[in-house]
Formats: C-alpha cells, sequence, structure tokens
C-alpha cells in the first residue's frame, strides 16, 4: 500500500500569484526512505505541510488535486487519527518545544495527553523513548533552557511518542552543531531501521546518499527527476541543473572525463575508497 | 531506585509538593483568597485590613524559605509605595475638618491621613491576597485544576505558553543587546543610552517571535492539540481532602455572616 500518494497537486499560498508546487504526483511507498532534495524555494517544506494536511487546513491558498495518507485523501482523516499517522519535525529546534511544561519528561507527553492515552501507558512510552534515542540524562531538564540540539532530540522524542507510521522531517540539522547533527541522524538511522516511512528533506547530500532508498529531486515547483538513490544522484544532468550532488558522484565524474573511470560512480565515501582501491590495484598490475 | 527512576516514578501518584500551603487545591487557596480580601474590605476595619496584610507575610512564611523570601522583596517594595504615596497625598490635598497646618495649596488635615490610611490598607489587602495566591499556587497546578474543570486546552495552553513566552522575549532581547555591546554599541549607562541601545531592536525582537507563532502553532498541531478528546495528565495533584472543602465553606460562612452582621440595620 502507498503510505502517502500526492495527485496532480498544484498550489498557490495566499496572496501570492506563482504556484509553489505545479503538477507534482508521487507515491510514496510503505516502509521506505525517500529523501527529497532540490533549491531553496523549490517547494519541499511545502511538500512537508500537504503531508500533513497543514494545507489547506491551517495554510489556505489555491490546491488542486488530492493528497491521499494510506489511501484516504488527507481532509477526510479527523486530525487526531492522522496525528497518529504522519508525524512532522521540522527546521527549527525552538519553535517545536510547547513551551508550556517544565520537563523533557512531562513535554513528551504532550500528545498521548491529547491524545486521552492513560497515565501508566504514558509514562512507559516516554521513559522508553528517552532511553531509546539517548536522551533520557535529560528527563529532569527545563525543555525551554536546552540546546538546539538537545531540543530538537525532544522534538523528535514528542513525536516518536505518538508511535506514527509515517515520520515528514524537513531539514532537520539546518541549525545544528556537527554533534547535534549526528545525534539526530542516529535518530533517523533508527527509523529507517524499524522500517518507518521516512520522507527526509535534507540539504546534507552525503548523508543523504548513504541513507535514502530513493531521492527525488525539486526545482521551481516541479519533480524534475526521482527514483533509487544511486540513479538518480549519478546523473549529470543535475549538476548541469546546479542541484547538489555528493562530492564522490563528482569525482567519478572527473575521472571518467579524464579517461579514468572508476568503473562506477562511487555516490557514498565508502563507496569512493572501495572504487580508489581498486582502481589503483588495476593501475599497478 | 536511582533518580531518574525516582523521578518518574513520581508521576504514578498525585504530585505533593511537601509543604501543606503549597499542597492545597488551587481553588482552595483561590477561595481563600477571595474571602479573606472581600471580607476585609466590606467590614472596612483598619484593624481587618492590617490583619490580612499579616496574614499574606505569614502564609508566604509558612510555604516555604524561597517563596517568603521573594515575596517578602516583591510584596514590601509595592506596599510601601502605596502607603507612602497614598498616606502622603491624601494627607497633604485632601480637605478636612481638622487642619494641622497648611502652606500655599498644601493642607495637611487628620481627615485626610485617615482616609489615605484606609485606602492604602485596603489596596496593599487586595495585592497581598493576589500576589500570595500566585506565590503559593505554581501556574501548572492552577491550569491543572481549570482543566480538569473542562475548560479547553487550547485556553490554558495560551496561558502557560503566553507566560513562557516573555521569559523568552527577554533571554532573545538580552541575547541581541549583548551581541550589540560586542558590536561596540554602547548598551549601559544612563538611561538615554541605554533607550537608544534598546529601542532599535524592539522591531526585530517582536518580528522573530511573531514569526515563531507560525511554526510552533504546525508543530503543536501535529501533538494533537485539535484532537477532541478528554485529556489524560501526566501531572496530577492529589484529590482535595474533604477537611479542605469543609474549611472553605466553613470561612466563606464566617465571612458572609460578619459582612451581613455589619450591615444590618
Ligand atoms: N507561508 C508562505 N507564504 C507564501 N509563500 C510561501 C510560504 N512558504 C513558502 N512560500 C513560497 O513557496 C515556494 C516554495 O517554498 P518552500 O516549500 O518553503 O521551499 P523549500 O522548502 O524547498 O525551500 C517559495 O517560492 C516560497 O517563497
Ligand atoms: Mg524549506
Amino acid at each position: 500500500m502507498n503510505s502517502i500518494s500526492l495527485k496532480n497537486i498544484r498550489y498557490k499560498y495566499p496572496l501570492t500569484d506563482h504556484y509553489a508546487l505545479d503538477g507534482v504526483s508521487f507515491d510514496f511507498e510503505e516502509g521506505k526512505f525517500y529523501g527529497i532534495i532540490g533549491p531553496n524555494g523549490s517547494g519541499k517544506s511545502t511538500i512537508c505541510n500537504l503531508m500533513k494536511g497543514l494545507i489547506p487546513s491551517f495554510y489556505l491558498g489555491d490546491l488542486e488535486g488530492t493528497v491521499e495518507v494510506q489511501g484516504k485523501p488527507v481532509d477526510e482523516w479527523e486530525p487526531e487519527k492522522l496525528c497518529t499517522k504522519v508525524g512532522y519535525i521540522f527546521q527549527n529546534p525552538f519553535t517545536q518545544i510547547s513551551g508550556i511544561r517544565d520537563t523533557v519528561f512531562e513535554e513528551i507527553a504532550i500528545g498521548l495527553e491529547n491524545l486521552g492515552i492513560d497515565k501508566e501507558q504514558m509514562i512507559q512510552k516516554a521513559e522508553e523513548i528517552t532511553k531509546r534515542i539517548g536522551i533520557y540524562d535529560l528527563i529532569e531538564k527545563n525543555p525551554n533552557e536546552l540546546s538546539g540540539g538537545q531540543r530538537q532530540r525532544v522534538a523528535f522524542a514528542s513525536i516518536l511518542a505518538m508511535d506514527t507510521d509515517i515520520y515528514v522531517i524537513d531539514e532537520p540539522t539546518s541549525q545544528l552543531d556537527p554533534d547535534g547533527t549526528e545525534s539526530v541522524f542516529k535518530i533517523i538511522r533508527s527509523l529507517k531501521e524499524q522500517k518507518k516511512t521516512v520522507i527526509l528533506v535534507e540539504h546534507k547530500i552525503e548523508l543523504m546518499a548513504k541513507y535514502a532508498d530513493e531521492i527525488i529531486v525539486l526545482k521551481d515547483g516541479k519533480i524534475i527527476k526521482s527514483g533509487p538513490a544511486r540513479e538518480v544522484l549519478s546523473d549529470y544532468d543535475l549538476v548541469n541543473k546546479k542541484v547538489a550532488v555528493p562530492q564522490t558522484v563528482l569525482f567519478g565524474h572527473e575521472m571518467e572525463r579524464a579517461g579514468k573511470s572508476l568503473g562506477k560512480l562511487p555516490i557514498t565515501i565508502d563507496e569512493a575508497e572501495v572504487c580508489v582501491r581498486e582502481r589503483m590495484r588495476g593501475e599497478q598490475l | 531506585m536511582n533518580s531518574k527512576e525516582k523521578f518518574i516514578n513520581s508521576f504514578r501518584n498525585a504530585k505533593l509538593h511537601g509543604n501543606f500551603i503549597l499542597d492545597l487545591n488551587p481553588f482552595t487557596k483561590l477561595n481563600c483568597a477571595f474571602a479573606i480580601f472581600l471580607g476585609a474590605a466590606l467590614l472596612g476595619h483598619y484593624w481587618t485590613r492590617l490583619a490580612v496584610i499579616i496574614i499574606c507575610y505569614v502564609i508566604n512564611a509558612l510555604s516555604g524559605k524561597e517563596n517568603f523570601k521573594r515575596f517578602v522583596k516583591l510584596y514590601s517594595f509595592v506596599a510601601f509605595l502605596f502607603f507612602f504615596f497614598l498616606i502622603g497625598l491624601n494627607t497633604c490635598f485632601r480637605p478636612g475638618e481638622t487642619l494641622y497646618w497648611e502652606w500655599g495649596i498644601i493642607g495637611i488635615t487628620k481627615e485626610g491621613f485617615f482616609y489615605g490610611l484606609s485606602m492604602a490598607l485596603l489596596i496593599n489587602e487586595i495585592c497581598g491576597s493576589i500576589m500570595s495566591f500566585y506565590m503559593v499556587t505554581p501556574m501548572k497546578d492552577i491550569m491543572y485544576s481549570v482543566e480538569r474543570l473542562g475548560a479547553p486546552r487550547a485556553a490554558s495552553y495560551i496561558m502557560l505558553a503566553s507566560m513562557q513566552s516573555i521569559i523568552d522575549l527577554g533571554k532573545s532581547a538580552n541575547t541581541i543587546m549583548e551581541s550589540q555591546s560586542a558590536r561596540g554599541v554602547e548598551t549601559s549607562g544612563n538611561l538615554k543610552t541605554r533607550a537608544k541601545a534598546f529601542v532599535p531592536i524592539l522591531f526585530p525582537l517582536f518580528l522573530g517571535a511573531i514569526a515563531g507563532t507560525e511554526e510552533k502553532t504546525v508543530a503543536m498541531e501535529t501533538r494533537a492539540f485539535s484532537a477532541n478528546r478528554k485529556p489524560t495528565h501526566m501531572y496530577e495533584l492529589r484529590k482535595t481532602p474533604a477537611l479542605e472543602k469543609v474549611f472553605c465553606v466553613f470561612l466563606d460562612l464566617v465571612v458572609i455572616i460578619s459582612v451581613v452582621w455589619r450591615f444590618l440595620p
């Protein structure tokens, strides 16, 4: 079954006269890890807002086409049911903390409280999640006094507590330092291991190459390329269109142009290492 | 059990603050605050009003050292200001029969002094009760009780979140001022230089706060704030002991009877 389907989406934000998304169709399959890349303003966040039903319920504007979550149009979902299907984490760690709880432990439980979950269950869930994603040490801290990286992990924990099947994650590390980025990626990795459907918008293309099963490239509100990560990232056309690709891919292209092909295009550092090692052995023979 | 386990376990039972005043139900506290200050205001004697002010100090003292310190610091200052100005102005400017001394428009009268005293006592008594209520009742306790009564979560969210956003605004103002001063902008000194440094940051400060609200709404939306269900609570207060309810009724009766008694012809 498809987790989320976008069907012929065209969308204009209120008071704007250009389409933020212009004819987007895509089926996100269950259990896969999708990466969405593309330049700023290409519509990545808009897609995320659509999948959560925030367009058109929160952001008005002109919307054509339909968004389906698990086969059902997003506007037919009751908000409280949708919250347990699609979890949304975004860029700014500071706006994702509620500001109404004074310990991390209670912060994580808010979503569950709103859903009317029994107290003992909430306590166990919050405990389990904080342990799982490595913020157990923070449970007594005031979430309003944490660093950006810590807050982002608390935001993750709060969404993980809702136990959703689909995670829509919009540039979660763009405001974090390297340590914060690493710990957030650990969480994302664990989602992949649990076979959750993950839709990740991320500029750090090297990380995308490592984790994504499929990559979607957006530009000016249109999908200009999509498919298995390797296939998409190897496309030289992306370089022409000024879409960032991993350094190792550029390196591969360069080697090819110099007539010293690596055999295949490496999309991660690890692959590049293997390619180069084999290549050098070949040279020595 | 280590400290983290203890902390988690503490949610399994009703939360107790470990002090009998703090542990009173928020509505009990509210009831007492109102009964006492309304009673004293209506009875109108100097002594009942003074007694209320003293009771406020006593209650805060009983509620813990830290609380008491904060209360004394804050309230004593406010109370002093009211006493000073209300008594001062009334004594000097309020016309009256018994004139002690006169100079131009200033006329010190006995009636003026007592009128000012009565007014200052009244205002301080009201301030004291309200302040004491907030001192001995954590905001989250108030919100919990109000939600239990059936108030919508959105309402309590707005209350609590605005308190937090005031704190956050202060913090970001500080951050901006610090970086301004690191850039060489004069941020300390007399009032004028400070205002000169502060006023230009107000616009970006509030703009930033407003820009954040949209995202915050979205973030809270993803955490089921629009769910149409009766929420549960991880943080719970104890059930109100019967004795507390009895006490409230008793206090209310005493106040009502004394007021009625006084106004009876
Ligand atoms: N709240 C909004 N109101 C009006 N226009 C918006 C809003 N958010 C985004 N846009 C516009 O929609 C287009 C796509 O933006 P966005 O989805 O945020 O891009 P990305 O996340 O890829 O950087 C941009 O042209 C942007 O200016
Ligand atoms: Mg974006």
